[in-house]
């Protein structure tokens, strides 16, 4: 286990450092640079000195690598620098951002988890049945339906329904219920790929479970039927929701640009689309590695979570 | 010994008789079949850009004639329209998701002419509202405009005609380009090995951390509004992916027999992956290609739906739904009728990509 770990974590450092640079060199693909783009932004005219005075704030005129640097030695401090829009440090405004995203997300794997792993384990025990044919109509529909397509349909019915929540964003501290009302229909909008993905895994994996060994021991050892399916079938069903909860968290994270902005809610995504409109490159930069770290961590967790549950991986 | 000799070289000769036959009788239409598909594939995407005047036209012909042509080819070819049929009824959810694709291409190829209306063009049909005439928000039905008129005036089915030139286009184009460069530099990876290996792997891990629509949003944020950044933006996303894919496979075919004796005789490197290589990864290539093409048109439809795609002056099913969500309440149509229109072709384009799987490279299952 210990081998494995340091092999894993040996392979997390120069990821996030590669990440990093990645993200810096896209930032560097814009048309002449920053300062350009900011000052001819609506086809406003400039002066050199103007340039010249923007290139110096933001120390352009220093060589790349030097610029390289000094931002990843700010950021690993949590200094992304200074918003282009707010003229404020970035992480300030991001502060706020954050938690918002954080506990979308969270709520829409809690919901996906929830609702589709039984849903796959039943259509995996009684296949063909009625119910299976309908979760398997559902989780073709799920993985086709574009998310914004699936959060604008929400919002239609909620309209005509007239079970809008209030505008806004009111801390699950100040009032949980409020709180709930307002993420509720976001995280399940968000949510709807991942219960349609989560389901097929859970489907097949469980599938072949049913025929696995221990399972007939299980069962002529006398245990119950619940006992053999809960205790022996879903432990290793989850297994494969596990190892794929990297992806389903980089998928929400991504999802939630959209969701956001379709419901207002005020979180990272939200934020990440008024800064391209407002070319604030500093907060999109601070944004997307923030994002891409945070995903990459969590892969790291998982899969050392995974290489501890399951002793298999570690001597691969 | 001389009987065996006798027998086993009559018995080869047999094989090879019935082989030739057997080969002779399919390849020349398999052959032809590929030939239209190359020449509409080719004229398809040239005909999305502007070159010479007449030259253009030339090409759009070329597009407008290949693709009934390759439909009658299929139908009436033998060898050709039985393999379809065994398909169709090994697949059926993937041969009606073929049948999708292939009306949306036509669409995007002959939008001038089946397009009612220009899909910039306002106030095209009238109707009443509150007892007096009224040139937008025209529901579905009225006269003059099938699927309705938006808040301008303009006519929903052709904006949704003209928005598949956009979804299409964008899509089969990056998953040719994306599926074509992550097939070639898994191979490169897979052959190198070592140090080349391991740097390129490294790279594909960090570009698999970003989401991908976060990756696609920070490259247009950098690049500007425009469908060929689109396309670059969706081709970083795509390539990724696919070179850990190929390159898994490559690795297990560069241990094979032929490949390992093409070495031995001293083939060059870029001989053996194009030789040896590259052939044994195409069904996986061509599922790749399907399996992503759903994924980048919702990536391009979302791109569009959040400002940032195609500019807003061009109709993409992605900015009508963006326009549309504003007036979701009274006029639902405005985004009911775009929405059906993604729905159903990623839709398609799914259940064709899973069967295409299930038949060339059932390996890939469950990725």
């Amino acid at each position: 286990m210990r081998q494995y770990a340091i092999k894993r974590i040996g392979l997390f450092i120069p990821t996030i450092l590669l990440i990093t640079i990645i993200v810096f060199v896209v930032m560097r693909l814009i048309p002449g640079d920053v300062c350009i783009a900011i000052l001819s932004d609506g086809e406003a005219s400039y002066t050199q000195e103007e340039v010249e005075q923007c290139r110096l704030e933001l120390d352009l005129d220093k060589p790349l690598v030097m610029q390289y640097f000094d931002w990843i030695i700010g950021a690993v401090q949590g200094d992304f620098g200074d918003s282009l829009w707010f003229k404020a440090p970035v992480m300030e405004e991001l502060a706020d951002r954050i938690p918002v995203t954080v506990e979308l997300t969270i709520l829409s794997m809690v919901i996906s988890v929830i609702f589709a792993v039984p849903l796959g384990i039943l259509s995996a025990l009684k296949p063909e049945s009625p119910l299976d044919y309908a979760a398997r109509f559902f989780t073709l529909t799920g993985i086709a339906m574009p998310t914004f397509l699936v959060a604008i349909l929400i919002v239609l019915i909620l309209a005509r329904v007239g079970g809008l929540a209030p505008l806004g964003f009111t801390s699950f501290w100040d009032d949980p219920l409020v709180n709930l009302h307002q993420m509720i229909f976001p995280a399940l909008a968000l949510a709807f790929y991942e219960m349609a993905f989560v389901a097929r895994v859970t489907r097949s994996a469980m599938m072949e479970i049913v025929r696995e060994d221990y399972m007939r021991t299980a069962r002529s050892k006398g245990l119950s039927e619940n006992a053999v399916v809960y205790g022996h079938g879903l432990k290793n069903a989850l297994l494969p929701v596990l190892t794929t909860s990297g992806w389903i968290f980089a998928r929400l994270f991504g999802g939630t640009v959209i969701i956001e902005t379709i419901f207002l809610v005020p979180g990272m995504g939200r934020i990440l689309i008024e800064s391209i409109f407002q070319r604030d490159y500093t907060m999109i930069q601070a944004e997307i590695v923030i994002i891409a770290a945070f995903i990459v961590t969590i892969n790291l967790a998982i899969d050392l979570l995974y290489g501890w549950l399951d002793p298999r991986i570690r001597y691969a | 010994m001389a009987v065996f000799r006798t027998d086993a070289a009559q018995e080869i000769d047999q094989d090879a008789v019935s082989l030739e036959r057997a080969r002779s009788s399919s390849e020349g239409p398999v052959a032809l079949l590929g030939f239209t598909i190359g020449a509409f594939l080719a004229s398809y995407i040239l005909s999305h850009f502007d070159i010479w005047p007449w030259l253009d036209t030339v090409i759009k012909y070329i597009a407008m004639i290949s693709l009934p042509a390759m439909l009658l080819q299929a139908v009436i070819l033998t060898p050709i329209r039985s393999s379809i049929v065994r398909f169709s009824k090994r697949k059926p959810l993937a041969a009606i998701g073929a049948v999708i694709i292939i009306l949306a291409m036509a669409t995007d190829v002959y939008a001038e002419q089946i397009a009612p209306y220009d899909p910039q063009e306002a106030g095209v049909a009238k109707c009443q509202q509150d007892g007096s005439t009224a040139r937008k928000f025209c529901g579905p039905g009225t006269d003059g405009s099938l699927l309705g008129t938006d808040h301008i005036g303009r006519d929903i089915l052709s904006r949704i005609i003209h928005g598949a030139r956009v979804s299409m286009y964008v899509g089969v184009m990056t998953v040719l380009i994306g599926i074509t460069i992550g097939t070639l530099i898994g191979i490169g990876s897979a052959y190198a090995g070592g140090p080349v290996d391991m740097v390129i792997q490294r790279l594909v891990d960090a570009l698999m951390g970003f989401p991908p629509i976060i990756l696609a949003l920070g490259l247009m944020a950098a690049l500007g509004a425009s469908i060929n950044n689109v396309i670059i933006a969706l081709v970083v996303i795509l390539v990724p992916g696919a070179t850990r894919v190929i390159r898994s496979q490559a690795l297990s075919i560069k241990e094979l027999d032929y490949a390992l004796s093409a070495r031995a005789i001293g083939a060059t490197p870029l001989r053996v992956m194009l030789r040896h290589m590259l052939p044994n990864v195409i069904a996986t290539y061509i599922v790749l290609m399907t399996i992503t093409l759903g994924f980048a048109i919702v990536v391009e439809a979302s791109l569009s739906f959040l400002g940032v795609g195609v500019p807003p002056d061009v109709a993409t099913w992605g900015s009508m739904l963006e326009v549309g969500r504003e007036y979701i309440q009274k006029q639902s149509w405005l985004v009911v009728f775009p929405g059906i229109a993604i729905a159903l072709v990623v839709f398609a384009v799914n259940f064709l990509g899973d069967g295409l799987r299930d038949v060339l490279d059932p390996r890939l299952r469950g990725r």
